[in-house]
């Protein structure tokens, strides 16, 4: 197994801050809402519940917001809840100012499997945020498709911050991480975050504390749904890059079951489709809490790769700021 | 005459130039639709014929022909 030296300081720990906004959000999502969840299918995913699922408790994971996955075809439903109780859908430019997406952005978001966030600011200006996400798989994703209905069918009853939710089983958490881990490592848009580093110990750390606490003694119902999908490459990846950043040599036995001879050519390649791959300039161990991977890749990308990342920035990566020093307007809707 | 209607526009919203008359057996990517252009395409439809087609039926239709996009406008306007 290729050696590697866990830097302990970019683990996740609990964090009392983090769990204090996200108590506050959820607490105050509105009861009206929490009953209409209960009529349609869907799962928290990510953020609390990956952190109850993997780590035991809350406040592991830094999130701003709690993330859903819903089938789309609830969508309509969902808009006009938030929308009744007052949440808007918000993109941020580039100065930080919120405005209404264009039809165009919601198609781009759709198209993303995902519908815009709905959000709201309390009296007290803390920013309430909403995500739903519909699928698993990303938007250049073309291989078997996932009824997500089915998927979230057996959803879990969860009590998060005393308020009661459902979310994945183990194994579908562990499959959705991992999945979802795959996409930010390897979508081009992410690696040029500049304030966020995907590759880096604490994703892996996810991966990791759900498989030592969950999985271990269930990998042949991981390796049938990675079959039926055809994963190999995604999963083989995922844990590979684990059993390497934990030094874990079980895990690195069940990742070689997945090996197949494309799955060990991305291992050192990033992009998720055949047309956007490109191979790593720099080597695992380097790309790893890398400060600039823009800077790494920036000379790889064409200029139409180039206009489409600025896009989607533009798009949402100011979304994601926790500050709420940004323009916001609650009467933004009834004035245009 | 509404079908006639609906392949005119998408003619007027490609990005390449066609010299002739779209037909529903074209094969969307054979006329230079991607799915970024496939939006520019979806909201000039929607425009045109003042509907907004629903979230479920909005992903860009890899591999199919011009007769999709068709019964998508169709069914968004009955």
């Amino acid at each position: 197994m290729m050696k590697y030296v866990l830097d302990e300081s970019k683990l996740r720990y609990q964090n009392s801050e983090i769990m204090a906004r996200l108590k506050y959000i959820l607490q105050r999502l509105e009861p009206e809402i929490l009953e209409f969840l209960e009529t349609i299918p869907y799962a928290l995913i990510n953020g609390e519940a990956l952190s109850i699922t993997a780590y035991g408790d809350v406040g592991y994971r830094a999130s701003m917001d709690y993330d859903f996955l819903v089938p789309i075809k609830h969508s309509k439903e969902i808009k006009k809840t938030f929308f009744k109780h007052g949440y808007v859908e918000f993109l941020y430019d580039k100065e930080g100012n919120a405005r209404k997406p264009t039809r165009k952005e919601q198609i781009m978001l759709i198209n993303a499997n995902r519908l815009t966030a709905f959000e709201k600011l309390t009296e007290d200006r803390i920013k309430l945020s909403f995500d739903f996400n519909t699928d698993i798989f990303w938007g250049e994703y073309r291989g078997k498709h996932i009824d997500i209905e089915e998927f979230v069918s057996d959803a879990e009853e969860v009590q998060l911050h005393g308020v009661k939710l459902k979310t994945l089983t183990d194994i579908k958490c562990f499959i959705q991480t991992c999945l979802h881990h795959y996409q930010l490592m390897n979508s081009p848009f992410h690696l040029f975050e500049p304030r966020k580093i995907v590759l880096t110990e604490s994703w892996f750390q996810d991966i990791y504390c759900l498989y030592k606490s969950k999985i271990h003694k269930k990998t042949h119902i991981l390796e049938a749904f990675v079959n039926e999908y055809e994963l190999q490459d995604e999963f083989f990846y995922m844990l590979y890059y684990t059993s390497v950043v934990f030094q874990d040599k079980e895990l690195y036995k069940l990742a070689q079951i997945f090996k197949t001879e494309s799955g060990t050519e991305k291992l050192d390649q990033f992009g998720l489709s055949d047309d956007e791959r490109k191979t790593w300039p720099i080597p695992f161990e380097d790309r790893m809490n890398h400060p600039q991977l823009f800077k790494v890749l920036k000379p790889l990308m064409s200029e139409k790769e180039l206009e489409k990342i600025i896009t989607n920035s533009t798009r949402t990566t100011y979304r994601m700021e926790m500050s709420t020093d940004y323009t916001y307007d609650p009467y933004y809707y009834e004035k245009i | 005459m509404l079908e006639k209607r609906i392949l005119q526009i998408i003619k007027d919203n490609l990005e390449i130039k066609v010299d002739r008359d779209l037909v529903p057996e074209d094969n969307i990517e054979d006329l230079g639709i991607n799915s970024i252009s496939y939006m520019d395409v979806i909201i000039g439809l929607e425009d045109e014929f003042n509907i907004e087609i629903d979230d479920d039926r909005l992903f860009f239709p890899k591999g199919k022909k011009l007769e999709y996009i068709i019964k998508l406008i169709m069914d968004a306007i009955a």
